[in-house]
């Protein structure tokens, strides 16, 4: 080992320490972490920028631009009590419907804003019913990681993977979007037999309660309402076709974003205040962090270092698949991913050489083909692992937040109990799918 | 201008272990929105502003939602009680601790600008950190009409 690949890999791990152990936040140590290696001669500056993967970066801020414009109509709290009246108080429908309500949310927004906004309405409505909040909270969570995970705009990890395969928003919602039903059915289920004491409705005055809820005055302005509904209607149309469109997700995204700015009116230092700066600085930081590990040839030597213990892909897939989901469920997904996808992409050229002369875009499309079920198999881990425990996901954080102002605030130990199990559920669940779909069928 | 002059000498305070009852009947009789908290040395400890002492009434979760317009009846929670003798909840446990506080000899728009940035109307004057009198906008209102330029 030279001593650029020590110095590489020694700041790659310490950053990857000091993020995991929340000590520091993980955007300072990834920015520092970055700079080192430029002080270090790991990289130089120039190296650096091209590392970062500016489509991740700009489909970030595309939606976060969107969002925040979204966010200010009320609509999330419109729809939460429109779903409690037509349910008329019935506990179970309304915990299904809030949970639908939050996986599509989620599969379309991103899972923290869509937990931002229906997590203290169902706490309102819960506690307006004298009901405990609990089993809707769980499910809540749940249902965002699992609806996140159809798609690539759903949730950081698949955003990751989509902007380095080339993988389109069809792409994900073919080959993700079906177990992603059949999770949240199971999931759903499961919840509903789990808690069925505590959703059972007996004799009460529900609709006469919800009924003191006036969902119309929720929206301040209307004509902002439209405006938005029809941009973020055709941001995801834009979506479902930018390959053929021979466009990036980001493009998509940031013209969403740029359209919804100016057709509002609304103020750009407000909304440019709201985006999520750090968690950008994060991904550019880290981006560059695992570009050292790449340059100095440290993922390289690993890959191989995998493939001599298997280079069977049933096998490769299911551990990954189960790492995946163990490291999820108690680190953060992000960092995680950002470091297996090199890693994925050299084992994956190793496994399916260019034999055929074909240019670096060929051949990229073709060892991704190739290598499809990997990929599959990283976006399922990492999005379903991030239910195992409340500090899984930042989805579960936010609420575990908003619960500490109810009765039954939730834990590690309370919220471990039903989410572990339901996400190990989730991973046999994937696990057969990845199994039949690309390997017996 | 001092606002040594407009300082009010003559205000209610409670000890740390004031109940909850006495505080509910000095701020009703009174008129006044903040209690001063001090020991029998005439130390301040804290104050009690009308606001921090309502939020024992509202569930935490309110400062969830951003706004309450939509909602005509709180449903369950309507049954909320407001018996105060069943409340245990003393002085000490309710007074915002380290409070702003202003000197006689600070000036009008010290006044001002300290009980705008706290969202506070009347605030305690101290010597060192004995309590000496309280201060409100009423009283800065009168010391501005008085005021010959």
């Amino acid at each position: 080992m030279t001593t650029q690949i020590i110095a590489a890999l020694a700041v790659f791990l310490a950053s990857y320490v000091l993020i995991v152990s929340e000590r520091i936040h993980r955007t300072k140590v990834a920015i520092l972490g970055a700079v080192l290696l430029i002080c270090f001669h790991i990289i130089t500056q120039n190296e650096a920028f091209e590392y970062i993967d500016f489509n991740t970066i700009g489909l970030l801020l595309g939606m976060m631009l969107l969002i925040s414009i979204i966010k200010e109509t009320g609509v999330f709290t419109y729809i939460a009590i429109w779903i409690t009246k037509k349910t008329g108080g019935n506990k179970w429908k309304i915990l299904l419907w809030f949970s639908l309500f939050t996986a599509l949310a989620s599969a379309l927004l991103d899972n923290v804003t869509t937990v931002l906004l229906i997590a203290p309405i169902t706490i309102l409505i819960a506690e307006m019913l004298d009901i405990s909040p609990f089993p809707f909270l769980i499910a809540e969570i749940l249902s965002a990681n699992i609806g996140g995970m159809a798609t690539l705009i759903g949730d950081p990890p698949n955003i990751l993977i989509g902007s380095a395969t080339g993988l389109s928003f069809i792409d994900f919602l073919v080959h993700l979007g079906p177990i992603s039903i059949i999770i949240f059915a199971v999931t759903i289920v499961s919840i509903k037999i789990i808690f069925r004491k505590d959703l059972k409705t007996g004799k009460n005055d529900n609709e006469k309660i919800i009924s003191g809820i006036d969902e119309t005055k929720v929206i301040k302005d209307s004509k902002l309402l439209r405006r938005s509904i029809i941009v973020l209607g055709v941001t995801i149309a834009g979506f479902l076709i930018h390959n053929f469109l021979h466009l990036k997700p980001a493009t998509i995204a940031l013209a969403g974003g740029g359209t919804l700015l100016i057709w509002s009116g609304a103020d750009i230092e407000k909304h440019l205040k709201e985006i999520e700066w750090p968690t950008l600085f994060f991904f550019m930081g880290l981006f560059i962090l695992v570009g050292g590990l790449e340059k100095t040839g440290v993922l390289k030597w690993l890959a191989e270092l995998i493939l001599n213990i298997s280079d069977s892909m049933v096998v490769l897939c299911i551990s990954l698949l189960w790492i995946s989901a163990l490291a999820s469920s108690f680190l953060d997904n992000i960092p995680f991913v950002a470091a297996m996808i090199p890693l994925l992409a050299r084992i994956t050229t190793t496994l399916f050489p260019n034999t055929q002369g074909l240019d670096d875009a060929a051949y990229h499309a073709y060892y991704i083909q190739h290598s499809l079920p990997l990929w599959w198999s990283l976006a399922l881990g990492a999005c379903l692992g991030g239910n195992g425990t409340i500090i899984g996901a930042s989805a579960n954080v936010v609420i575990a937040g908003f619960s500490e102002k109810t009765k039954t605030p939730l834990n590690f130990k309370n919220y471990f109990r039903y989410g572990f199990p339901l996400m190990l559920v989730s991973i046999i669940l994937a696990t057969a799918y990845i199994l039949i779909r690309y390997f017996l069928i | 201008m001092e606002i040594s002059k407009y300082v009010t000498k003559n205000f209610h305070s409670v000890q740390p272990e004031t109940p909850f009852k006495d505080i509910t009947r000095i701020f009703f009789e009174t008129g006044e929105s903040v209690i001063p908290v001090t020991d029998e040395t005439g130390t301040l400890h804290g104050i009690i502003s009308i606001d921090d002492f309502m939020l024992i009434f509202l569930p935490d979760y309110i400062d969830l939602i951003k706004t309450v317009d939509f909602i005509h009846s709180f449903g369950a929670l309507e049954k909320t009680s407001f018996a105060i003798e069943e409340l245990l909840f003393v002085a000490e446990d309710l007074m915002r601790e380290n409070p702003p506080v202003l000197e006689e000899k600070d000036s009008f728009l010290k006044a001002i600008a300290t009980l705008h940035k706290h969202n506070l109307s009347q605030i305690p004057v101290v010597r060192g950190d004995k309590l000496t009198g309280m201060i409100s906008l009423n009283d800065i209102c009168r010391g501005i009409y008085e005021s010959k330029g």
